[in-house]
């Protein structure tokens, strides 16, 4: 059971009747969610004084311990808030008419025994008060718990579950609650009499003597079959097992009362709680994701059974979430709905489908978004390190114009936009109207000389930052295949990293990052490299045998061509150009390592593997550092 | 001089270059983009009930904030709501199980058997959801009245209970 939480409501005072009555106390004891979605139980105390209000107070703790010990109580607890409405009586105790002398008690319920001539039933006259103070409970379904302040063994059960607080009080009002809350029969009998009428409403007893009328799907298990002796008759009524809480006190409750209970509480229980979205009637933009949840109640032995279904249609997800793209779905009208089926071993006659509840939405998916679409794509033959043109067709397919969005390119071996595919840059085109067509050309597109030849695909992105919301999201990229053929003898100096053009990048010391200045010199494999960097600019250049390297050298440039020897981080600034002719440089930088700015430039020459001459210097490409 | 700062950093992430991951946080459902304004469920009120299977009448009532809670229990009584035109705008079903319904009975004392009470007067509390249009509520066993309570009494009860 959930914690007992004690929450003072209020107090007040009332005039009824011009019977001046005392403050009534309110408290919630046990608050397991909104009475929205509960069955609230109301304990009213009487003939307690207001001396004796902590005795009301453990005793209804010591009732509702005992309840929520006993199964099915015990596996359903969170399906329950309790309340406790407490009003002082001007004496202690209740009336006792069937003693001599008769003991007359002032309380404010007038509890009594004796009630309908019977010693022991212990029941409330003044029921319209009781029924006052129940409704000052912040929920009441009904059924109220009265706990009355007399040692004398008694209880009775009616609109009212009435106990006395002796020793057997909390198995008397479970016994009583039984009755209230379940409308379970007593399965006790009385001596010699026989019942001769007809098949009682009850679920717990019957007049088939094979018990096959009520509880045919428990017959030979857990005990059940059907006993003679129920309902008050020795013989004619029959109950489910030889014993049980509705017959004698101390024994757990029989499986068919059990089943009722269950049953009971999913007469004002669902165990879908907390729904979300709370309104049941949505409208959601196409192309936007709705998420749709709930608190699952089942119990862990029910095995809980969820379906989700959007338009009858049942969904993969069996958790108590879903997620709607409404992108997928139609404009118009739409029925999310999630089921829940409470397989409880508790439950096995259930004419109604009660442990079964649903919870439907409405959706209406309306048209306010655009759809950018990439409709065509065209381009031609290219070598690494030369140019191509690209036309692209971008289609608005939306009722309503796009906002600016962007348009790039890339080439991908797969398809799939990740960082290793090659960037070629993009344009930002302008606003879209509703269902027009533009063709942002690009032209010239330079291909990146460090682009190995080969079959590519190239693709357009629109929209890569997901910036613009559209009814439909996965429109956005269009692939075609592209075959880039391989460089001439040239000596290129290019980040082989997602920037465009790639003679500009920049390391952020703060976030980290790498940046990787790679040599392309496809008639030079095998023949050295250096990748330097000068902070002096790139003119008058420094002469290097017969050419002039774009680069100024400086104190940069020794000392970063010192640290790059031997360093983890910046590695193949000098090597040899492999077999494609490349020579690839990179800087790895940790994020958080160091403030500042620099700004200079890389640029590379080639030295012959055989002669040790300068053979090439590249063009130089801008670096930054900040 | 400048480079001495990214050669630094260089030097520096050297020694600390077994930075963590962070993991990222997952995706909870984005919540909708707009959505209808929700029904207006402002709460439900508690009825308190007093009379007998022959006439049943409201003698209280008390507001209450939490939504409705129906219950699922069948039964040839109800208590319907009406607006001012007379549309009939909800019937719920009313639960006497626990009284004696005979009408032969109507007036006498209650009886027990064992530990049940079975009493032909009806003293109890019934839920109904608060419809800000309903301005009567009719008690019925089918199509019977057992009893009404029209907008004035209505009104006055709801503003009493409110002041409670």
């Amino acid at each position: 059971m959930s914690a007992l939480r004690t929450a003072l409501a209020f107090t007040g005072t009332v005039l009824l009747l011009g019977t001046t009555l005392t403050a009534q106390t309110v408290k919630t004891i046990v608050n397991n969610g909104s009475s929205a979605n509960r069955y609230d139980i109301v304990i009213l105390g009487d003939g307690y004084q207001a001396s004796e209000q902590s005795r009301f107070d453990s005793d209804c703790l010591a009732v509702v311990g005992k309840l929520f010990a006993t199964e099915p109580y015990k596996s359903y607890a969170l399906y329950f808030n309790v309340h406790t409405v407490f009003r002082a009586s001007k004496d202690s105790g209740a009336d006792h008419p069937d003693v001599s002398p008769p003991i007359v008690k002032d309380t404010v319920y007038d509890a009594s025994y004796n009630t309908g001539g019977t010693p022991r039933c212990l029941y409330i006259k003044n029921t319209s008060q009781a029924l006052r103070d129940a409704a000052l409970a912040p929920a009441a379904e009904g059924r109220v718990m009265v706990v009355v302040n007399d040692s004398r063994y008694g209880g009775c059960a009616g609109q009212f579950a009435v106990t006395y607080n002796g020793s057997s009080m909390t198995e008397v009002q479970a016994h009583e609650f039984g009755h209230s809350f379940a409308g379970l029969a007593d399965e006790y009998d009385y001596p010699n009499n026989t019942y001769t009428g007809p098949e009682p409403a009850a679920r717990n007893i019957t007049a088939d003597p094979t018990g096959k009328a009520k509880w045919p799907l428990w017959l030979g298990t857990s005990g059940v079959s059907a006993y003679e002796g129920a309902g008050y008759y020795l013989k004619g009524l029959f109950r489910p097992k030889s014993n049980c809480l509705m017959r004698n006190l101390g024994q757990p409750l029989c499986p068919v009362c059990g089943e009722q209970i269950v049953l009971s509480a999913y007469a004002t229980v669902t165990p879908i709680d907390n729904p979300l979205p709370t309104a049941s009637t949505l409208s959601a933009d196409r192309g936007v994701k709705l998420g749709f949840s709930f608190t699952n109640l089942v119990p862990v032995s029910g095995n809980g059974l969820v379906t989700w279904k959007i338009d009858g249609t049942p969904q993969s997800s069996s958790g108590n979430q879903l997620t709607v793209d409404t992108g997928t779905l139609a404009y118009g009208i739409h029925k999310i709905e999630v089921e829940v089926l409470d397989r409880t071993p508790f439950v096995r006659n259930d004419p109604n489908g009660l442990p079964r509840k649903t919870r439907t939405w409405t959706l209406n998916v309306s048209t306010q978004l655009p759809d950018l679409s990439a409709f065509y794509l065209q381009t031609y033959p290219a070598t690494a390190g030369g140019n191509t043109s690209i036309v692209t067709v971008v289609q608005n397919l939306g009722p309503v114009s796009s906002p600016a969005v962007q348009v790039e390119h890339f080439l991908s071996v797969d398809k799939v936009i990740s960082p290793d595919d090659i960037y070629l840059g993009g344009i930002t085109q302008p606003p879209i109207a509703p269902n027009a067509v533009v063709a942002p050309n690009r032209d010239p597109v330079r291909i990146p000389a460090h682009v190995a030849p080969g079959v590519y695909n190239l693709g357009v992105v629109i929209d890569r930052a997901d910036a613009v919301k559209e009814i439909d999201e996965t429109n956005n990229v269009l692939w075609i295949p592209l075959a880039i053929s391989k460089a001439g003898c040239i000596a290129d100096l290019g980040y082989a990293d997602q920037v465009y053009p790639p003679k500009a990048n920049t390391l952020v010391g703060k976030t980290g990052g790498s940046v990787h200045p790679t040599v392309t010199a496809p008639c030079n494999a095998g023949d050295t490299y250096a990748i330097l960097l000068g902070c002096t600019g790139t003119t008058p250049g420094t002469p290097l045998g017969g050419l002039n390297l774009p680069l100024n050298v400086d104190a940069c440039t020794r000392v970063f061509f010192a640290a790059s020897l031997g360093s983890t981080l910046v590695t193949g600034f000098v090597g040899t150009l492999d077999s494609g002719g490349y020579g690839r440089g990179a800087i790895n930088l940790p994020p958080a390592v160091a403030t500042g700015t620099l700004t200079g430039h890389f640029a590379a020459v080639v030295i012959d593997r055989t002669t040790g001459a300068f053979v090439r210097v590249t063009d130089a490409v801008q670096f930054t550092f900040q | 001089m400048r480079i001495h700062l990214l050669l630094g950093a260089l030097g520096v992430a050297a020694v600390a270059g077994t930075l963590a991951l962070r993991p990222g946080s997952p995706d909870a459902p984005p919540p909708p983009s707009s959505a209808l304004a929700p029904p207006a469920d402002i709460g439900h009120l508690i009825l308190q009930l007093e009379g007998d299977v022959r006439a049943l009448q409201v003698v209280h009532l008390t507001p209450k904030p939490s939504a409705f809670n129906p219950t699922y229990r069948p039964s040839p009584f109800s208590i319907d709501l009406y607006d001012q035109a007379g549309n009939r705008l909800g019937s719920y079903p009313l639960d006497l199980s626990r009284f004696d319904t005979d009408p032969l009975r109507v007036g006498q004392p209650l009886r027990v058997e064992g530990c049940e009470v079975r009493d032909p007067h009806i003293a109890m509390l019934a839920n109904i959801p608060y419809l800000p249009d309903a301005c009567s509520i009719r008690i019925c066993r089918g199509d019977k009245e057992l009893g009404r309570l029209e907008n004035v009494d209505y009104q006055r009860m709801l503003t009493a209970g409110v002041n409670r």
